[in-house]
């Protein structure tokens, strides 16, 4: 049986209420989920409770799940994005109106001079991606950490292929800038 | 293809050319086996796409967030199923029922109501005040609706 086929006997199996075949599509899907909870959050305690909600309503609604060539994983990825999008609309509305440009680092280059080690670039890319607009951030996780093609990236944030493309140019010129000069200070 | 719309696609699609549309793809290929440039374009992005997959690469799930994903079977029990249509013997029996319910209903109170039990007291005046209420008495305005 391919992937695809195991994944849909488990889910069957999920429907049917067996708790073991949830436990293992959770284990096998949890990373992923929680990874792009992470980034679109940037709080741990915030993006586990949401990786737990999506997986409560993965358990809830498994019995109508009609896969129609979808992959579960794009069906989780876009609940995790909406999950997280709504949490962020909430937590703004309640403090003080913030949006992705006030609290973009000002600068997340170090001084040229500053010779770095591997862990201060890593934490200086890590900044950086941290530091992208909301949907910007869900885009590049959706691709590099959760290996969607734009297409499913695009499916999980609910936008048009080509704004999706668009979001990805922007994250990919603004990372590669950095990661061009994290070079230049290396050498 | 030239050198400058690689680029353009390095960035749009990223370096996984198998993942490109298959127009693009062939077109790429043909320049990267003719050109220098466009070979380290790709290296170049490859290089840096390498950093972004490790820096965003899932990290394992944490044992309690595991814990807490396989305990909801048991603590989140599934909303009741939606009920079924009723078969039409059931229909039929329904419909019985319901008829003589609706005559039993409607015969006992023409019997309370002829027999004056019914009465509450209620005068002309006090359904009025009930119909059109007191604005400034109301505790609840249309804000407070949901």
């Amino acid at each position: 049986m391919d992937a695809a086929g195991s994944e849909a006997a488990l889910l069957a199996r999920v429907a049917g209420g067996d708790a073991s075949a949830f436990a293992t599509l959770a284990e096998s899907h949890g990373a992923r989920v929680l990874a792009l909870a992470r980034r679109m959050l940037r709080n741990e305690a915030d993006a586990q409770d949401i990786s737990q909600e999506v997986f409560i309503r993965l358990w809830q609604q498994a019995g109508g799940w009609e896969s129609r060539g979808a992959r579960l994983s794009t069906w989780l990825h876009r609940v995790t994005t909406n999950l997280c999008l709504n949490h962020i609309e909430r937590v703004q509305k309640r403090s003080v109106p913030m949006n992705d440009a006030a609290t973009e680092i000002q600068d997340p280059a170090p001084p040229v001079d500053e010779h770095l080690s591997a862990s201060q670039r890593e934490s200086a890319l890590h900044r950086a991606i941290e530091a992208l607009p909301t949907r910007q951030r869900a885009a590049m996780a959706l691709f590099y950490s959760a290996g969607a093609s734009t297409a499913e990236t695009a499916q999980a944030i609910g936008l048009s292929i080509k704004a999706t493309e668009s979001l990805l140019v922007r994250a990919r010129k603004t990372l590669r800038r950095q990661l061009a000069t994290l070079e230049e200070v290396r050498t | 293809m030239k050198p400058e719309t690689l680029e353009r696609l390095l960035l749009r699609h990223g370096d996984d050319i198998e993942r490109w549309p298959a127009w693009y793809r062939f077109a790429a290929r043909r320049l990267l086996s003719q050109s220098t440039e466009a070979r380290e374009l790709l290296a170049l992005a490859r290089r840096e796409d390498r950093q972004l997959r490790q820096a965003m690469s899932p990290q394992a799930l944490p044992p309690e967030l595991l814990q807490r994903l396989e305990r909801i079977p048991a603590q989140f029990p599934r909303p009741a199923t939606t009920p079924t249509a009723p078969s039409r013997g059931e229909q039929r029996s329904l419909l019985r029922l319901g008829t003589a319910w609706a005559l039993a209903c409607g015969l006992s109170g023409v019997l309370l109501g002829s027999s004056g039990w019914l009465s509450v007291g209620v005068d002309d005046n006090a359904l009025a005040m009930l119909a059109f209420g007191s604005a400034g008495e109301s505790d609840i305005s249309l804000e407070d609706l949901p």
